[in-house]
C-alpha cells in the first residue's frame, strides 16, 4: 500500500506547494521527512513584524542545529499592511499629516510606526550583524520602520553577495550615507533593485542640503540598477536633485542603461521642464514608469511619448493636472503601451467621453487597458461626498463598492482621515466627536 | 483521428486517440521518438487500474489548453469534475499521483497535490498523521526544538 510518505520528496515538495504559510508551519512538524521539506520553504521568506522579532528570530537562528539561516532568501522586516487592524492604522499613522495623507497614494499607509517595541539600537545591529553572516544567500530585504543604522547595511553589503533587492522605508536612524555604506560593503554592484520610502519629515529636514550629493551617488555608482523606486511624502527637493543628478550626468554615457522601471512617488517638486529633461536622459528601454502626485502637464506625457517608445506600463496616480487629450495622446503613441493607471486624477468623466466603455478600467483596444482602480473610485465618490457635504459613509455605501478585504481595512481607514480632518476644520466637536467616530469603525 | 495502444505493467492493453494519450509529455515525446508504430507502448509503472484513472482524466480534459499560469496552478481550487473523479481511497490516489508523475501529465499531478494539500490545510500535525497514517520519527527534543525555532510562523 502506497503511503503518502512513500512519496519522493520532490512530489511533496509540490503538494506543500499549495498550502499557506500557517500550513507549512504545520507540516515541518509531522515527521522528519516534512521537516525536510518544508522547513527550507518555510525559511525562504521571513516576515518579521519589528526590530524585537528580528533580535528574537536571529538568536533563535544562531542556536539552531538546522543551519536555518541558509535557506533565507527574502526578508520583510516591520511591512506588514495586511496584518494591521483598522484600528492599529489608525493608532500608527495619527502622528502624520492627514490633509497630506488623502492627496494620494496607498504607500503613504505602509508606513505604520513599529518603533515602540525596542530601543535598543546597538541590540539591533548586532542582530543584523549576525543576521547577514547567517544568511549568506540573502536576495532581498525590506525593512519599515527599524532603528537599524548605515552599520547594518553596510553588513549587509558586505555579506549577502546575493543581495539584488533593497527596500529602506522610515527607518529613522538610516543616515543619507546609506548609499556610501553599500558602497564601503562592496554592494553597489550587486543590488538591482532599490526600493526607498519616506513619510518622515522630520528625518529628511535634518539631512537636508546633502540631497544633492547624496543623489548623485545613487546615480553615479549604481549602474546595475534595473528598477528605482522612491517615494517621498514630505515637501523638499529630494526627487528634483535626483532628476537634476541623471540630467548633469547624462554626458557621460546613459545613468542606469540596464533601467526597465522607474518609479517616483509623489513628485511635486517635479515641473515640466524638469521632467521632461529627466525622461530624456533615460534609457530607451524603459518599460514602467511611475510618476505619481505630480504637478506636471500634457507636455511630460507627450515627453513620455517621444523619449521612451518601450513603455509597457505608466502609472500617473493623483496627477490632477493631466487631462483626458493628454492621456489619448499617451495610449494612441505609445505603441507598446499595455497599461495606463489614473487613479486619482479626477479624469473619469472626461474619460468617460474619451473612451466608450469606460468603467472600472476601459479597454482602449485589443491590448491597452486604462485602469481607474477601486482607490480610485472610492477617492472620487469620497471627493464627491465630501464636496456635498452630506456626512460620512455607511456601511451601504462602503458594501456597493465590493472591496477587497485588504481595501476594505483600507476604505474604513480613509474614513477615519476624512472624518477626522472634518473635526479638524469644525474646531469645535471636541474629543467626545472623535471618540465616537472611533467606536464607528 | 490515429489510435495509441498503451500496455500496462500487468500486460493489460488500453487503446486510446493519439490526442488523449499524448496529454502525458511521456508518451509524447515516445510517438515523436519512434514515428508511426502499432506496437503497443510499454508502461512499466502504471497498473491497469491505476492507468484506467489516468485515461479516463486524459479523456475529459483532452482538449484543455496548456496553462503555465503559475498562479492559476498554485491555487488550491478544484473543478467540480476534477473533485469527482479525486473522490477515491488514498491509496488510488497517491497512485494516481505518481503515475501522473511518471507519464509527465502535469495538470493532473498538480490536481492531485492540491487534493492532498487540501486535507491537510487548517489540521494539526497530529491530525495529519492520524489522516495519512504518519508515524511520528521526531525524538520529544527533536520535535520540542523545531516548535520552539518555527513559532514565529504560528501566527502568521
Amino acid at each position: 500500500m502506497v503511503h503518502l510518505i512513500h512519496l519522493p520528496n520532490e512530489i511533496i515538495s509540490e503538494i506543500v506547494d499549495h498550502v499557506d504559510a500557517f500550513d507549512l508551519h504545520t507540516c515541518t512538524l509531522i515527521n522528519r521527512q516534512f521537516h525536510q521539506v518544508t522547513n527550507p520553504r518555510l525559511w525562504w521568506s521571513l516576515e518579521l513584524p519589528n526590530d524585537a522579532a528580528l533580535v528574537k528570530t536571529v538568536r533563535t537562528m544562531v542556536a539552531s542545529p538546522h543551519d536555518l539561516g541558509q535557506y533565507v532568501k527574502h526578508i520583510n522586516l516591520g511591512m506588514m499592511l495586511g496584518h494591521y487592524t483598522t484600528e492599529e492604522l489608525v493608532n500608527g499613522v495619527a502622528e502624520m499629516d492627514i490633509t497630506a495623507a488623502l492627496g494620494g497614494s496607498i504607500h503613504k499607509y505602509t508606513t505604520i510606526n513599529t518603533m515602540d517595541n525596542i530601543t535598543d539600537i546597538p541590540a539591533i545591529d548586532k542582530s543584523f550583524h549576525q543576521l547577514t553572516r547567517q544568511c549568506p544567500s540573502l536576495q532581498s530585504f525590506n525593512v519599515d520602520g527599524s532603528l537599524m543604522t548605515d552599520q547594518s547595511i553596510m553588513s549587509l553589503a558586505q555579506h549577502c553577495r546575493q543581495l539584488r533587492q533593497l527596500g529602506v522605508n522610515d527607518c529613522p536612524y538610516l543616515s543619507f550615507d546609506l548609499f556610501h555604506a553599500i558602497i564601503q560593503g562592496g554592494g553597489s554592484m550587486l543590488v538591482q533593485t532599490f526600493d526607498f520610502t519616506n513619510a518622515n519629515a522630520d528625518w529628511l529636514a535634518l539631512t537636508m542640503g546633502d540631497h544633492a550629493v547624496l543623489m548623485r551617488t545613487l546615480v553615479t555608482h549604481f549602474s546595475h540598477l534595473t528598477r528605482v523606486s522612491i517615494h517621498i511624502f514630505a515637501p523638499g527637493d529630494f526627487l528634483s536633485c535626483l532628476c537634476s543628478s541623471i540630467i548633469s550626468m547624462n554626458g557621460h554615457g546613459v545613468v542606469w542603461p540596464h533601467l526597465i522601471c522607474l518609479e517616483l512617488g509623489s513628485c511635486h517638486d517635479l515641473d515640466d521642464p524638469l521632467l521632461i529633461s529627466m525622461l530624456a536622459c533615460l534609457p530607451k528601454g524603459l518599460m514602467d514608469l511611475v510618476l505619481t502626485d505630480g504637478m506636471y502637464t500634457d507636455r511630460t506625457l507627450e515627453a513620455m511619448v517621444q523619449y521612451l517608445p518601450g513603455l509597457h506600463y505608466v502609472n500617473l496616480t493623483c496627477t490632477e493636472s493631466i487631462t483626458a487629450r493628454g492621456v489619448h495622446h499617451l495610449v494612441v503613441n505609445s505603441r507598446h503601451l499595455t497599461f495606463v493607471d489614473l487613479s486619482g486624477c479626477g479624469l473619469t468623466s472626461q474619460a468617460t467621453e474619451l473612451l466608450p466603455q469606460a468603467g472600472s478600467h476601459a479597454v482602449i483596444n485589443d491590448h491597452q487597458v486604462i485602469w481607474l482602480d477601486e482607490w480610485a473610485i472610492y477617492n472620487m465618490q469620497l471627493r464627491e461626498k465630501n464636496n456635498n457635504n452630506s456626512g460620512s459613509w455607511s456601511d451601504d455605501d462602503r458594501d456597493g463598492l465590493d472591496l477587497a478585504p485588504g481595501a476594505r481595512v483600507m476604505a474604513q481607514f480613509f474614513d477615519y482621515l476624512v472624518t477626522n480632518r472634518d473635526d479638524g476644520d469644525d474646531g469645535d466637536d471636541g474629543d467626545d466627536g472623535d471618540d465616537d467616530e472611533r467606536q464607528g469603525l | 483521428m490515429s489510435n495509441v495502444r498503451l500496455l500496462s505493467s500487468d500486460n493489460e492493453e488500453f487503446v486510446v486517440q493519439k490526442e488523449v494519450a499524448e496529454r502525458s509529455v511521456l508518451i509524447k515525446n515516445m510517438l515523436e521518438d519512434v514515428g508511426e508504430t502499432d506496437s503497443a507502448i510499454p508502461l512499466p509503472n502504471v497498473t491497469a487500474k491505476v492507468l484506467k484513472k489516468v485515461i479516463e482524466w486524459c479523456d475529459h480534459h483532452s482538449s484543455d489548453p496548456v496553462t503555465t499560469d503559475e498562479t492559476e496552478r498554485r491555487t488550491t481550487d478544484i473543478d467540480e469534475w476534477d473533485q469527482k473523479f479525486m473522490e477515491v481511497d488514498q491509496e488510488t490516489l497517491f497512485d494516481i499521483i505518481l503515475a501522473a508523475n511518471y507519464l509527465d501529465i502535469k495538470p493532473l499531478l498538480d490536481v492531485g497535490c492540491k487534493t492532498v494539500a487540501n486535507m491537510i490545510k487548517g489540521k494539526t500535525a497530529e491530525e495529519i498523521r492520524k489522516i495519512f497514517n504518519i508515524v511520528n520519527d521526531f525524538t520529544p527534543e527533536e520535535e520540542a526544538q523545531i516548535r520552539k525555532e518555527n513559532e514565529w510562523a504560528e501566527d502568521r
